[in-house]
């Protein structure tokens, strides 16, 4: 059994298990204030999960601001769906 | 990381994007109780032969136009889309162009149209309880549905419009308010 090295970590499992549930996207504040992480960190684990296509990143303005936008990708939703099945073998559920 | 602490992890996240979805309990209440009321004026009006049919596209323009500040308000403020919120976005632009169908066809053709609208308001309301899990909503769209026969097989003439008010109000305006009341304590 291997688990996802990827997602075995705290804020990158929630970020994806948070946008894998009924979210079209979330912007960055949103995730901030849902994962309760710091700007910092949450960047750096949006770009390593962009960077492995788990999730897409589009940066646009809403109301002349500028909002970053998180989606789950299709690669994002298997590699959580696998995970969870892991974890499930792991616990025999 | 500990297994325990990964599975409590995707539960909590699953809990927080459930607490994502977008409030429309304003528009149940907002939509049922201006229809209610003007329903309740054209009784009043009918039984004492006044016509006043102006109260319909002036009520239509008024509720529009409060539906659509609030609107624009809230998407200010919006920080995620659900799919719940985009499906029933969906749903409620269908209903706004086959109303306005609705309510051409049945002026120009001398019909009522309260039953026509109760009954596509019923399923308007019952998809969107249905796609967020809520039953009050759903049940709303029965009520609905139930005035829809009333006003179209059962009752005639000036009790339409109270037959209709009631519909607004069970269908509405009482979900709507336990809608309201679950999204205050969600928050």
């Amino acid at each position: 059994m291997k688990l996802d090295t990827l997602l075995h970590q705290e804020l990158r499992l929630a970020i994806v298990s948070f946008l894998a549930n009924d979210i079209e996207w979330a912007s960055f504040n949103a995730l901030i204030e849902v994962t309760e992480s710091t700007k910092g960190n949450l960047s750096v684990q949006l770009k390593k999960l962009e960077a492995a296509d788990y999730i897409k990143i589009k940066k646009r303005f809403k109301n002349n601001y500028p909002l970053t936008e998180c989606r789950l990708t299709e690669t994002g939703k298997e590699a959580l769906q696998n995970y969870i099945q892991e974890l499930r073998k792991m616990l025999n559920i | 990381m500990q297994t325990e602490k990964q599975l409590e992890i995707i539960e909590a996240m699953v809990q927080a994007s459930r607490k994502s979805q977008q409030r429309n309990s304003f528009y149940y209440i907002l939509w049922g109780i201006i229809m209610a009321t003007v329903s309740i004026v054209e009784y009043y009006c009918a039984s004492n032969n006044i016509i006043f049919w102006q109260i319909w596209p002036i009520s239509g323009t008024l509720g529009g136009v409060i539906s659509g500040i609030y609107g624009y308000r809230e998407g200010k403020k919006s920080e995620v889309n659900t799919t719940t919120d985009l499906v029933s976005s969906y749903i409620w632009s269908s209903f706004m162009i086959t109303l306005a169908f609705v309510i051409t066809f049945t002026v120009v053709n001398h019909i009522h149209p309260h039953a026509l609208v109760l009954a596509l308001a019923g399923l308007a309301t019952f998809a969107s309880g249905g796609i967020s899990r809520f039953k009050p909503l759903m049940l709303g769209g029965i009520a609905l549905w139930i005035g829809a026969i009333i006003c179209g097989f059962v009752v005639t003439d000036v009790n339409i419009s109270i037959i209709y008010a009631i519909s607004l109000v069970l269908g509405y305006v009482i979900p709507g308010l336990i809608l309201r009341k679950k999204e205050i304590n969600e928050a």
